[in-house]
């Protein structure tokens, strides 16, 4: 199983450095990226009715995709999808890969509390870690899938930061926001709803984060 | 007598000499050269107004929500950063409202539009993209309210 880890992990750094940014340079450049070719985009008709995103999902949708190089489409959820399960959430499926479904009215709502787009941004982020993972053939165990998805989102809040796009209340009010979604303390890593306790899903954020600034590559900051 | 016959005579013959071969000549050449004038002069005019329409865009922005909104607006080069400063313009769009944004076409510009509501300290993360190119003339539907 271990073996497996590593060798996920070696696929994926490979993939990742092997492909070359085109952000700002190739591997031996100084600096921070501002892409990665992980090429997620859409295979197949969406699996669930795709609502049209509002201006701000759409915005962000345009980030990401430019940060990792691809085409996933947003959708927001509507009656076949919200019957699957999107109420007060977001999801990505094997069968959708290229997709995120989202929850709008629980977006609006984060948005609105938190007076900032970034906690929602995180979450689509978040839910882009799942294509990257469909994409590069990673799978997790348990709630280690929900952490390096975490991870990875840390990772695009990381560049949001370090090219000043978001302010430093932002990122705490991000953070706060991981910490509120996480599993109670003695759920079991194994469940196959497990997402992570308060305390793993912010250190999954922040060592996301912290990667993007040490100007490690995804597959390094956020390994499996 | 003969003078006038003799006159008579030669207007008869000045009548037939306009037609001659060399006044007929003369006057096809004006006729064609104001012919040619008249299809430079009218190909130079629609070249001109086609050159007027291709070299503005509009996009139609509508917006698709139940709610009016404030909506920031900026021109940037293409491809160009939506953070970097350049003259923005706000305004409010009301529910089912249509703005219409125009920019040069030999220009490549984009818009970078955004809804600021909701940030406290008054930046904005997420400035949605749009290349007047592509988007030329047509109605976006957005909801320019919410997520």
């Amino acid at each position: 199983m271990k073996g497996t880890f590593r060798l996920l992990l070696a696929v994926f750094a490979a993939t990742i450095v092997g492909c070359g940014g085109s952000g700002s340079g190739d591997d031996t450049s100084s600096g921070p990226r501002n892409s990665f070719p992980v090429k997620v985009a859409p295979v197949a008709a969406a699996p669930f009715a795709c609502g049209d995103p509002g201006v701000s999902t759409q915005a962000v949708m345009q980030k990401l995709n430019a940060f990792w190089e691809s085409s996933a489409i947003a959708c927001a959820c509507q009656a076949d999808a919200y019957a699957a399960g999107c109420t007060m959430n977001a999801f990505v499926t094997a069968q959708g890969y290229g997709y995120i479904f989202y929850d709008r009215n629980f977006l609006n709502g984060l948005d609105a509390a938190n007076r900032s787009t970034l906690p929602g941004d995180f979450f689509m982020a978040h839910e882009f870690g799942h294509n990257i993972q469909l994409a590069l053939g990673l799978n997790p165990p348990g709630k280690f899938k929900e952490l390096q998805a975490d991870c990875l989102g840390g990772y695009y809040v990381g560049f949001q930061q370090k090219s000043g796009q978001v302010s430093g209340p932002e990122v705490v009010r991000t953070f706060q926001f991981a910490c509120s979604i996480g599993d109670p303390i003695a759920s079991p890593w194994w469940a196959p709803g497990a997402h992570g306790t308060c305390g793993e899903r912010v250190n999954a954020v922040q060592q996301g984060l912290n990667g993007y600034f040490a100007e490690l590559l995804p597959g390094q900051a956020c390994p499996v | 007598m003969s003078g006038l016959i003799s006159g008579r005579l030669n207007q008869s013959t000045a009548s037939r000499l306009d037609w001659l071969p060399g006044r007929l000549v003369m006057k096809l050449q004006f006729l064609i050269f104001a012919l040619l004038l008249m299809g430079i002069s009218t190909s130079f005019a629609e070249e001109l107004k086609e050159q007027q329409i291709t070299s503005t865009y509009t996009m139609h922005l509508k917006n698709n929500s139940s709610s009016s909104t404030v909506v920031k607006v900026k021109k940037v080069p293409l491809g160009g950063d939506c953070a970097q400063s350049a003259e923005e313009a706000t305004m409010v769009v009301g529910s089912q409202e249509i703005v219409s944004l125009n920019c040069s076409a030999t220009k490549k510009e984009s818009y970078c539009i955004n809804c600021p509501e909701r940030k406290d300290d008054g930046t904005v993360s997420s400035w949605l993209q749009l290349d007047c190119a592509t988007h030329n003339s047509s109605d976006l539907n957005l909801n320019l309210f919410g997520r």
